[in-house]
């Protein structure tokens, strides 16, 4: 299997997003998320287009890269990087993911399930069942 | 007096003197290096001491700047809420500056604070390039709302550095 720079970069946000060792905060644009090290931060966001093909919309998500300067250096979408892996939907999927893990980790949706799960007080229904 | 005279004359009385001699020339060279070991423990303790200072004042300008930084992003939001478009540009323009001169003076700064200044730093220019788009056709007003939620989570992301550099002078 060949991995390209962008999609080891790639894999690593995702296992980094999922662990949540990566945190990734709201931008002031809709759907945009961001993450940043000492000296760059990587964006994710999406775009919907019509598939050239049979016209059916498709989404492509999108990873930015801005460095110290807050510059834009690099933007790829999953759609280029499929031609970068072995798997032409492996950069999707993961991309996909990435992108759904940094939307709950910024908006606090595990944290508003926990806390409205916890004030809704125990399952009746299901009363021997543990809280987590 | 010829006993004297004797004494003085004969070797072993030589001998002794220079025995004496010589452990006096020993304790006397200990008594020099340990005076010498103490000054030079002392002149490290001042060194130490310079140093600790030259690093709390460093502090002290960066507990500053943040200071600076916080207060230009409270006058950030409320620009926004006045959606005074103009004059944000010039404000967003002023706090990369500094924010840019607190990570170059302070290299050594932690990584999280340097994450945080970066952060800061992107968020600020892409609010930027909106108000400029928005400067120049008039379209696609920016939300202020938005805006501001961005902006007070850099607040309170600058002003956790900001308190914990201030703990940690003279610590």
């Amino acid at each position: 299997m060949s991995y390209s720079k962008r999609a080891i970069l790639v894999r690593r946000l995702l296992n980094g997003t999922k662990h949540g060792t990566i945190l990734w905060e709201v931008t002031p644009e809709d759907e945009v998320f961001q993450t940043s090290i000492p000296n760059y931060s990587i964006r994710i966001t999406y775009v919907r287009r019509l598939s050239d093909g049979s016209g059916a919309p498709v989404t492509d998500y999108i990873i930015q890269i801005y460095n110290q300067d807050a510059r834009l250096i690099e933007e790829f979408s999953d759609v280029e990087l499929s031609g970068e892996t072995d798997d032409d939907t492996l950069a999707y999927g993961q991309m996909e993911e990435i992108y759904n893990y940094a939307r709950r980790g910024a908006l606090g949706l595990d944290k508003a399930l926990d806390d409205i799960l916890e004030a809704l007080g125990p399952d009746l229904d299901n009363p021997g069942r543990l809280p987590f | 007096m010829d006993t004297i005279t004797k004494l003085f004359e004969s070797t072993v009385f030589g001998n002794i003197l220079n025995l004496i001699g010589i452990l006096i020339s020993i304790v006397g060279f200990a008594i020099t290096i340990r005076t010498a070991l103490k000054s030079r423990t002392a002149a490290q303790a001042a060194q130490e001491s310079v140093q600790k200072v030259r690093e709390d004042i460093k502090r002290v300008n960066a507990v500053v700047e943040f200071a600076t930084a916080l207060a230009t992003l409270e006058e950030i939001r409320r620009l926004h809420r006045a959606a005074a478009w103009h004059t944000l540009l010039e404000r967003y323009a002023n706090l990369k500056t500094l924010l840019v001169s607190i990570r170059t003076a302070n290299a050594d700064m932690p990584d999280p604070y340097k994450t945080s200044i970066q952060g800061a730093l992107t968020q600020l220019s892409q609010m930027e390039t909106q108000v400029e788009r928005f400067v120049m056709s008039q379209q696609n007003m920016p939300d202020a709302l938005k805006f501001n939620m961005v902006v007070s989570k850099q607040i309170d992301s600058l002003r956790e550095i900001l308190v914990e550099i201030q703990n940690s002078i003279g610590a």
